[in-house]
Order: C-alpha cells, then structure tokens, then sequence
C-alpha cells in the first residue's frame, strides 16, 4: 500500500480499506434512496418507464414492479457490506441499462421525465442525468475491482462476520 | 466470480419475490399488465389527468380499493349508479363537497365517472378534488356507459 518514501501511492489510495467502504455506503444509499418513491408510486413509476418506449408494453408493469425492489435491496445489501460482490454486479448491470435508455432518448429527442430519483415532476432528463448516471458506473466499477483483490478486506462489513463475500 | 453471479441471480429472485408480494398485497398495487395504449389515450382525452380503463375501475371495485365518485346531478344518480358510489354533483359541489369530505379523506383511491366519454363532469369534478387537496384522484373515463357494456352491476336509488 504504502511507497517506499512512506507515502501512499495512487493504488494505496484505492485499496484504503476506508475509501472503499465509503464508496460501498454512498452507492448503497443512493440507489435505497433511487428505489424509495418508486415503490411508494408504482403507478407513476410505471407511467415513466413506459415514456421511456423502450420495454413491450407486458413488460413495463412487471419492470415498474420488480425493479425498484432491485434497486433497495442491492443498496441494502451494499451498506451492510453482505453480498456485495453480486450487489455491484447488478448494479453495474442496471446502470448500463439506464445509461442505454437515457442516451437513446436524448438521441431521439424525447423530452421525458427521468424517473431516477422522483416518479414525478417537471424536470426532464439532460446530459448531467448521463454523466450523473456515469459517475456511479465508476463507483460501481471501482467496488468490483476492490472486491476482486483478496489482500484488500473492505471495513464495517457484515460479510466478515458471516464469512461469505 | 461464480459466487458474484449466484449471489446476483439469489438477490434477483429475492427482489422479485419481495416485489411482487408487496404489490399484492397493497391497496394501490398495479396490474402486473396493462394497455397502456389505451391508458395514454384515455389520458389524452382527460387532458392529461390520470384515467383508469373499465378493467381497472372492475378490478378495483372488486377488490374494494377505491372510493367511486358519480359527478352527475342527483336524478340521473338515482336513475343508476356504480353500486357503493357516492354523488357529488360537481354542479353543486361547493354544496356537497362538506358533507363527503370525511369518506374522500379516508378512501384510499378515489375513482371519479360520469356517463362516459364524451361527458366532462369527471374531469371538472377531478380538478376541484385535486384542487380541494385530496390525492390519488383518477378518472373512469368509459363511465356508466362502459360500466353496463361490460355487464357490471347498477343500483337504482340515493
């Protein structure tokens, strides 16, 4: 971790147990807080996903359902530190979805609502939703390749106390 | 990496199982399909408020999530109405508004209608809900007309 002037270096900085945890909990409660008024409105939510045009009309209802639940359990799941190597791969999963979606339909031109954060309001989705949306695709990426590296034991992790990682 | 993917396809089930449980088991849950075609164009003709199809306004009579709100004047009412409906003209709504203002706050769902498509008392009585502060005010577009096409019960009666 450390140099050999006794400084740490940039792969320290990464591999810092603290960082990663950090990381860990900021992804989490932010896909917790993303799920919180979807599942409050499915309805509106399902409204969104529709505008999105992109899923066939038997699938939007079933996404409306499923998804926001997806979403609170990965973010759980992260805060906890328990399944957290399935969690960001979900996640990054979910986030290359979201990403497609939204850049298809800045490319089409539609002008609709996000639906990341809130099912309802007025404000519709730009270039800082892609580059927001990018910016936990980093997050996600870098929690991946943390919790491939063995040597690396990420702190306040209930997986350490339930042994599975 | 095998153990990341078991453990994704663990949280996926998990999730859905959750998900769909908790929307069974809610009041306000949503079909699991629907025509959203029709949806967006019922909509359309509300000028953009929420409209729910004849399938939806049975399904939720059924299952008793909602509130039904007849918008007509009290003698096309008594000619025939939504059975547990109650009448708010929005003619005399001022009027009437008081006195059902109690059973509005409490329903859960509140599901407004008139004779059918090309009446408007649904929507202007929707609007003054909305307006008055009560939420989750939707509009059944088809009205009486496709509430007895569909072969749903009437009731006669105040």
């Amino acid at each position: 971790m450390n140099s050999k002037d006794g400084k740490i270096g940039l792969r320290g900085w990464l591999t810092h147990p603290n960082i990663g945890v950090v990381a860990r909990v900021l992804l989490g409660c932010v896909f917790i807080y993303a799920s919180l008024d979807k599942i409050r409105h499915p309805e509106f939510f399902a409204e969104a996903v529709y505008n999105y045009q992109l899923a066939p009309e038997m699938a939007v209802n079933l996404v409306a359902i499923w998804l926001p639940w997806l979403e609170f359990l990965c973010g759980v799941l992260l805060v906890l530190g328990l399944w957290v190597r399935g969690s960001i791969l979900i996640l990054s999963g979910l986030l290359l979805v979201f990403l497609s979606a939204i850049g298809i339909n800045l490319a089409r031109g539609l002008d609709i609502h996000c639906g990341c954060f809130t099912t309802q309001g007025s404000h519709s989705m730009n270039i800082f939703t892609l580059f927001r949306d990018l910016s936990f695709l980093f997050l996600a990426l870098y929690l991946f390749w943390l919790y491939q590296i063995k040597s690396v034991r990420v702190k306040f992790s209930l997986s350490r106390v339930f042994k599975r990682d | 990496m095998s153990r990341s993917l078991l453990q994704a396809v663990a949280i996926i089930l998990l999730s859905g199982t959750i998900g769909f449980a908790v929307n069974g088991f809610r009041s306000d849950g949503i079909p699991w399909v629907e025509n959203w075609q029709e949806k967006v164009l019922n909509e359309q003709l509300t000028g953009g408020l929420p409209a729910v199809s004849v399938k939806e306004a049975i399904e939720a009579h059924e299952g008793d999530y909602a509130l039904f709100v007849d918008a007509r004047e009290p003698d096309f009412f008594k000619v025939g109405h939504i059975p547990g409906a109650i009448n708010l003209p929005v003619k005399d709504f001022d009027g009437v508004f008081p006195t059902v203002k109690k059973r509005l706050l409490a329903a859960p769902r509140i599901i407004t209608y008139c004779d059918g498509a090309s009446c408007e008392m649904s929507v202007e009585l929707t609007e003054k809900l909305l307006f008055a502060g009560l939420e989750r005010v939707e509009i059944f577009t088809g009205g009486m007309q496709q509430w007895k096409a569909a072969g749903q019960k009437v009731v006669r009666g105040p």
